[in-house]
């Protein structure tokens, strides 16, 4: 089940312009608050019109501005879970999870239809309760039978798991895999918490006043972002500003705040020229911290460094580091046990290593 | 403080209410006159607020009657409530505060006299009642077309004297000696509704809703042009007698039997046949 | 808050109080003038209430949910009625209506009928005055329902009517009952605009106002059969409320 989509809309604060195309996988849209990601979702089920653009699901046009084709909700065959579930207060489970199946089935077939989808869900026995009697995660659940009732293979949920605590959208995290896995769904999901992002995305879709900024894979979109502002947002903290100084085949010699960084260039675009500016990312959980001192590794970008500031998080520390001579302030994030094992607490220097494929360029225009 | 307002309503109402719970105004020779008076004004200067209740048909008459007696009298003030005169004779017998009572017949004014809060009654005015059609358009030309059936005919209430005139006339014209026998009923058959007053019949024939309707001459003559009057056959028609009366427990009597002497004076009758009223008979 | 109660409470007793000191109250109760506007405001009132319901809702669903240029207009007119003086609406309804009015005239051309001094004008006039209740009371239930919610039966295949039939409307018939009550209350106390418009005459336009107003001025049954006849209407209108409620607490489970 593939979801094709190119649009654009005027929106008053800003314009929203998106294109991608997801199937049978898990697209995370990722950004702040207002940046565009519900529009998508809006865009997709028919509540709201683009401007402009074409819309597939399946390969059949749901929207197309050129074809005057503007499908209504009705009849998109998407399923749609909203941030507040919006379930019928007035209608049992059963009733509210029953309301989109086809009018042509049977009451039997309703029935058998409905208990299979709350034990799907491990809701057996819900049938006859109010939304208002069921706990929070309950009601998530509902709405995701009801959305599931329908039979659509395509899933838009709207930061469905967010007013839940962190035990509970962790199991029904799980829970979602698992129903893509038995269901074979695609599912467009919406969340602005960047672990819950990574989880979940098959691919990574990143929004920023309605713009499209970046679409690919996690790890491309995590490792490789596009832009300063792509890094900014997928919580990258060491973004350096440097300078070419020599390319030797594919690899490039960057210099950055006094010390010289070694990054690959991929061929695909021209290598940036001698004296141009480019931005270095690093994530913060690629620096490796060595217990022994080393003065140079082969093929490794080596910096000696002292710890300035120490964030304890519990299952992992975040380090800022001081160069000793010169370079940038470099973050390191380190889990728990080898954060002991290091002897971290009681040290202060260290040779950090940073291995050049870890090291993203991205040429300033 | 909510209450002392509700208290003093309650108090105002006790006042004006019961027609027997009040205490005699200082004894003061009142002018009575039995006839005509000449129009000079009373030696006396007067003041003081009086309300008048006076007919529906009376409005203009007794506004501009109102306005001169305001100017031979510069302390007084005259308020004016028109009606039809039995709305007007039920209020005062449920105690409104009038003064002064004209009502357009003595019926009205004996149920008011049967509670024996009138001083003595005296006809100051006669009207004739009239046929009134809208200028344009009407299927009425005649009396006796009042009985074609499908005519549109508006009437005041039976209560309301120029109702009352009006049925009292259709009786008349029927029988033997009448129009046709069942003359009163072919024309009643014909009634579209009993308004609350005699502008308001007016009023309808006037924009052509009714077809016909009767009021007095007096009420035809305020809108000519817009309605034309078609008159009642003498031996048929009744002549309406306008009686006045002060009131009894009036707060400022000498004002009241001013306003009444008014009326009847020189000046007064002037004016009402300025407006179409006759002189009083008898 | 005494005094409050007092000054609602008061004007009921003193009828009370005065139809249990005259016996002749009763013997008036089952006059046939009484009856006959009883029966007459009752239909006609139920009759309005009816055509408001069923081309009220949608209108006040439009206003609740659509944006739309001169929304806002639309919105004051349907508010218009409330605060316009019911005698001020009778003399628009003539000048539109009437046998010489705007549409009036041309309709009589056309068809022969004339709307003045008909029962059909009594509807008319009650209609006028009454429907903005409903419709006010309608829109604000209406409004009180998350859109979310029919959003998302809209995606769930649900067209708009039955979305209107079955998420909307069951979440927001409290609000509409108290607009019905609302809107049968005014009709039938409704007088000026009917006296203007459809005129007063025993059967045909006399409602029970009227009868009261007629009553108490002289005509036929005089003050007692005013009395008489607004005992009844006060009787008929608390026996209506009443239900109503009962209806309403039952259906919504409160106690």
């Amino acid at each position: 089940m593939s979801v094709s989509f190119r649009a654009r809309r005027r929106l008053g604060a800003f314009d929203y312009e998106a294109e991608f195309l997801a199937q049978d996988e898990i697209v995370v849209l990722f950004g702040h608050s207002g940046a565009g990601k519900s529009v998508t979702l809006q865009l997709i089920a028919g509540l709201m019109r683009p401007d402009d653009g074409v819309i597939l699901i399946d390969g059949r046009p749901v929207f197309h501005s050129a074809e005057m084709i503007n499908l209504p909700a009705q009849e998109r065959g998407v399923g749609y879970v909203v941030q507040d579930l919006a379930l019928f207060p007035h209608l049992t489970v059963a009733e509210n999870v029953s309301f989109g199946m086809r009018g042509d089935l049977s009451r039997a077939q309703r029935s058998s239809r409905v208990r299979e989808l709350l034990t799907r869900l491990g809701l057996d026995g819900f049938e006859g309760r109010k939304p208002r009697t069921l706990s929070g995660g309950q009601q998530q659940r509902v709405a995701l039978a009801r959305a599931l009732a329908r039979e659509s293979r395509v899933l838009l949920l709207d930061e469905p798991f967010s007013a839940l605590d962190d035990t509970l959208r962790a199991t029904l995290r799980r829970e979602l895999l698992r129903l893509r896995e038995e269901l074979g769904l695609t599912v467009l999901f919406v969340t602005h918490d960047l672990r819950e992002a990574h989880l979940l995305a098959d691919k990574l879709a990143v929004f920023d006043e309605g713009r499209l900024l970046q679409f690919g894979t996690r790890d491309d979109v995590f490792r490789r972002p596009v832009s300063r502002r792509v890094a900014e947002l997928t919580g990258v903290t060491n973004l350096w500003s440097g300078q070419v100084v020599a390319r030797e085949g594919s690899q490039l010699r960057i210099f950055v705040e006094g010390a010289i960084i070694a990054a690959p260039w991929n061929a695909d675009s021209p290598a940036p020229t001698p004296g141009a500016d480019v931005d270095l990312v690093v994530r913060a959980e690629r620096i490796n911290i060595r217990r022994d001192y080393f003065d140079q590794i082969p093929g490794r970008n080596v910096i000696q460094a002292e710890i300035i500031e120490e964030y304890a998080y519990g299952a992992s520390h975040t380090l800022r580091f001081q160069p000793v001579t010169a370079g940038p302030v470099l973050e390191v994030e380190i889990a728990a046990r080898p954060y002991e094992v290091l002897g971290i607490a009681t040290r202060k220097s260290f040779t950090l290593e940073l291995m050049p494929e870890d090291v993203h360029v991205i040429a300033r225009s | 403080m909510v209450l002392a307002a509700l208290m003093g309503l309650l108090a105002a109402a006790a006042c004006s209410g019961s027609s027997n719970s009040k205490t005699p105004t200082p004894a003061q020779p009142t002018p009575r006159t039995g006839a005509l008076t000449p129009d000079t004004a009373t030696a006396v200067p007067l003041s003081g607020d009086i309300t008048v209740f006076a007919a529906a048909s009376l409005t203009d008459a007794f506004k501009e009657a109102g306005t001169a007696f305001r100017s031979a009298n510069p302390g007084v003030a005259v308020t004016f409530s028109f009606a039809g005169s039995s709305a007007l004779a039920t209020q005062i017998n449920q105690g409104a505060p009038a003064d002064v009572f004209a009502s357009a017949d003595p019926a009205q004014m004996k149920i008011v006299a049967d509670t024996g809060v009138t001083e003595a009654q005296r006809i100051f005015a006669t009207n004739v009642p009239v046929v009134i059609v809208p200028a344009t358009g009407s299927p009425v030309a005649a009396f006796a077309d009042l009985a074609k059936p499908g005519v549109k005919l508006v009437l005041a209430s039976a209560a309301v004297p120029i109702g009352n005139y009006a049925r009292q006339i259709f009786t008349k014209a029927s029988g033997t000696g009448g129009i046709s026998a069942d003359f009163s009923a072919k024309v009643l058959a014909n009634l579209q509704s009993n308004e609350t007053d005699v502008k308001a019949v007016l009023a309808k024939v006037q924009i052509g809703e009714g077809d016909a309707g009767v009021v007095y001459t007096t009420d035809a003559a305020t809108a000519t042009g817009k309605v034309k009057a078609i008159a009642i056959p003498d031996r048929y028609n009744v002549i309406a007698q306008y009686p006045i009366a002060v009131l009894k427990n009036s707060r400022h009597r000498e004002v009241a039997d001013a306003f009444e002497a008014f009326i009847l004076s020189n000046a007064g009758q002037a004016i009402l046949a300025k407006y179409g009223f006759g002189k009083p008979t008898g | 808050m005494l005094v409050f109660v007092v000054f609602f409470v008061a004007p009921f007793a003193g009828l009370v109080v005065h139809a249990v000191q005259n016996r002749e109250v009763w013997k008036l109760l089952s006059a046939h003038q009484a009856r006959e506007a009883l029966w007459l405001s009752l239909w006609t009132s139920t009759l309005t209430v009816t055509l408001t319901v069923l081309f009220g809702t949608p209108v006040a669903y439009l206003l609740a949910r659509a944006h739309f240029p001169g929304k806002s207009v639309l919105d004051a007119f349907v508010d218009l009625p409330i605060v316009l003086p019911p005698t001020v609406a009778g003399v628009a309804l003539l000048t539109a209506f009437g046998r010489r009015g705007l549409l009036g005239q041309p309709i009589d051309d056309w068809t022969g009928f004339t709307f003045g001094f008909s029962t059909v004008a009594v509807v008319m006039a009650q209609l006028l005055v009454s429907s903005p209740f409903y419709v006010r009371a309608a829109k604000s239930g209406f409004e009180a329902v998350d859109q979310q919610m029919e959003r998302v039966a809209y995606t769930l295949g649900a067209s708009r009517t039955r979305t209107f039939f079955r998420i909307v409307l069951p979440q927001s018939w409290p609000a509409m009952v108290a607009g019905i009550v609302l809107a049968w209350s005014r009709s039938m106390g409704e007088l000026g605009a009917t006296l203007i418009f459809a005129g007063n005459l025993e059967g045909r336009t006399q409602t029970m106002p009227l009868a009261i107003i007629e009553s108490f001025e002289g005509s036929s049954l005089g003050l007692e059969g005013a009395i008489a006849e607004s005992l009844l209407l006060l009787g008929v209108a608390l026996t209506v409320l009443v239900l109503f409620r009962l209806v309403v607490r039952t259906d919504t489970g409160q106690t």
